[in-house]
């Protein structure tokens, strides 16, 4: 049977989807990446920014590993079976909910930032609602097309994007906008103030989000050889994260990189080479938009399968409906852009991130590895007996 | 049930938003509440307004649909 006579049937609805290893690289890839670059990435740690965010990396490959561990405890099941694994239906439902909210509350403070970057620079006339609906309808569509469609408009666009920042980075250098003293001196303040940034901002994001890993890696082809490939991706984006911090640093200093809104658009706009090269500021929104489209879907995809799980029907009925409740709470979770931005650094880290990216995880591990060696032990007796 | 998840996470996400905005700014339950619907942003937009029709009215659409197809599948 062809897809034509499927559509519009269940069963073209209930198709199990599956995506590449380059693919799986690429959500990956992106989502680490998101709006984070716009914002920047540990700024605070100011002239040591580059040793917080390698302190980060290593410690948040760790958190990478026990997110793959997880899977691996439960194959092919994503987050929301693996609670009715660990405990009953009713329980995983309600569960299922809190998470699902999580993720849709997560999508909005991704489409948030990139309303806020569209309204400061590209459309200051246009008013933020507008904008952040438009994405937030194409991404209920790519949704409910599945993830096959999301995985390959991110395998398709991430070398222009990989391209474009690259070429951002060549053109502040050669544009002498970069300062090696500011960043100097090394650990001026010593360690204490890295660990202040580090714990817990750093860590919940990006690599607490991988959470996200546990109803993506379902989805892969070659599960077994996923492992390798998403810590490449990790640390790859990590690295790129990393340099892009560096130079924002080394274009603004810290003092201006810490007040601007967006400072990778900030160190763009120095950009001014034989004043014919200028106003690349549109790398950055692209490269922004991009990060912000896979990493809303994913979230959105997150919270779609656990409505799948929970009323036992296909995430594709669901898309358009939760698209339009996340562009009306990316409005509504701030009243302006600062509450935006405190609620995410004072609320977020220790209310959500912390229980559900750290806090039930660790539960379900324990549970699910009591579980597994129970079932050993009889199966051990049997055998025994046998 | 669409109809149904579309209200239950839009209830969700609103406790969601009013306990993020005690804990931050350390107000009242429903100062908290009318805060959501002051935002600077979002004041007066007709764009919310068409936003959550337009989700309440698809989520019907589909219910309506797939209460079709199960009683054609019945016949």
């Amino acid at each position: 049977m062809d897809l034509a006579s499927l559509k519009g049937s269940e069963s073209y609805c209930m198709l199990k989807e599956k995506i590449s290893l380059t693919q799986l690289a690429a959500i990956v890839f992106n989502f680490q990446i998101g709006s984070i670059i716009a914002v920047g990435l540990g700024l605070k740690a100011k002239e040591d920014v580059w040793i917080a965010l390698l302190i980060a990396l290593i410690i948040g490959l760790g958190i990478v590993y026990f997110f793959i561990y997880m899977t691996t405890l439960a194959p092919g099941k994503n987050l929301f079976e693996m609670f009715e694994q660990c405990f009953n239906r009713p329980i995983a439902i309600f569960l299922s909910f809190i998470y699902a909210s999580y993720f849709f509350y997560y999508g909005c403070r991704i489409i948030r930032d990139f309303g806020e970057l569209i309204a400061s620079t590209v459309l200051p006339n246009t008013p933020i609602e507008f904008s952040t609906l438009a994405l937030v309808l194409v991404m209920g569509y790519v949704l409910y097309m599945g993830i096959e469609v999301l995985a390959r408009t991110a395998e398709i666009f991430t070398p222009y994007g990989l391209v474009l920042i690259f070429l951002l980075f060549i053109f502040l250098y050669m544009g002498k906008n970069l300062d090696l003293s500011n960043i100097k001196p090394v650990l001026g303040e010593g360690f204490k103030p890295l660990w202040n940034v580090i714990f817990p901002f750093e860590l919940v994001r990006p690599y607490g989000q991988l959470l996200v890993l546990t109803y993506i890696v379902s989805n892969v082809s070659n599960a077994k050889y996923s492992k390798s490939l998403i810590i490449f991706s990790v640390v790859s984006s990590a690295l790129l994260l990393i340099i892009t911090s560096i130079m924002i640093i080394l274009a603004l200093g810290h003092e201006v990189a810490l007040r601007s809104t967006f400072p990778l658009l900030s160190a763009a706009r120095l950009v001014s080479i034989g004043d014919f090269i200028q106003r690349i500021d549109a790398i950055v929104v692209f490269t922004m938009t991009l990060g912000t489209l896979v990493k809303g879907c994913i979230y959105m995809y997150g919270g779609l399968k656990g409505l799948e799980y929970i009323f036992k029907l296909p995430f594709r009925y669901f898309s358009i409906p939760m698209s339009c409740i996340v562009a009306m709470f990316s409005i509504f979770i701030g009243r302006n852009y600062t509450d935006h931005m405190n609620e995410g650094l004072i609320s977020n880290p220790y209310v959500l991130h912390i229980p559900l990216q750290f806090g039930f995880p660790t539960l379900i591990v324990l549970i699910l590895l009591f579980k597994i060696s129970k079932k050993q032990r009889k199966s051990g007796k049997a055998n025994q007996e046998g | 049930m669409v109809t149904i998840a579309y209200l239950l996470i839009f209830t969700l996400m609103s406790v969601f938003t009013v306990v993020l905005d005690i804990f931050v700014f350390h107000d009242g339950l429903f100062k908290c509440i009318r805060n959501i619907y002051e935002a600077e942003v979002g004041a007066g937009a007709i764009t919310i307004v068409f936003t959550a029709i337009l989700g309440f009215v698809w989520s019907v659409v589909v219910d309506i649909r797939l209460k079709k197809r199960k009683k054609q599948a019945k016949q």
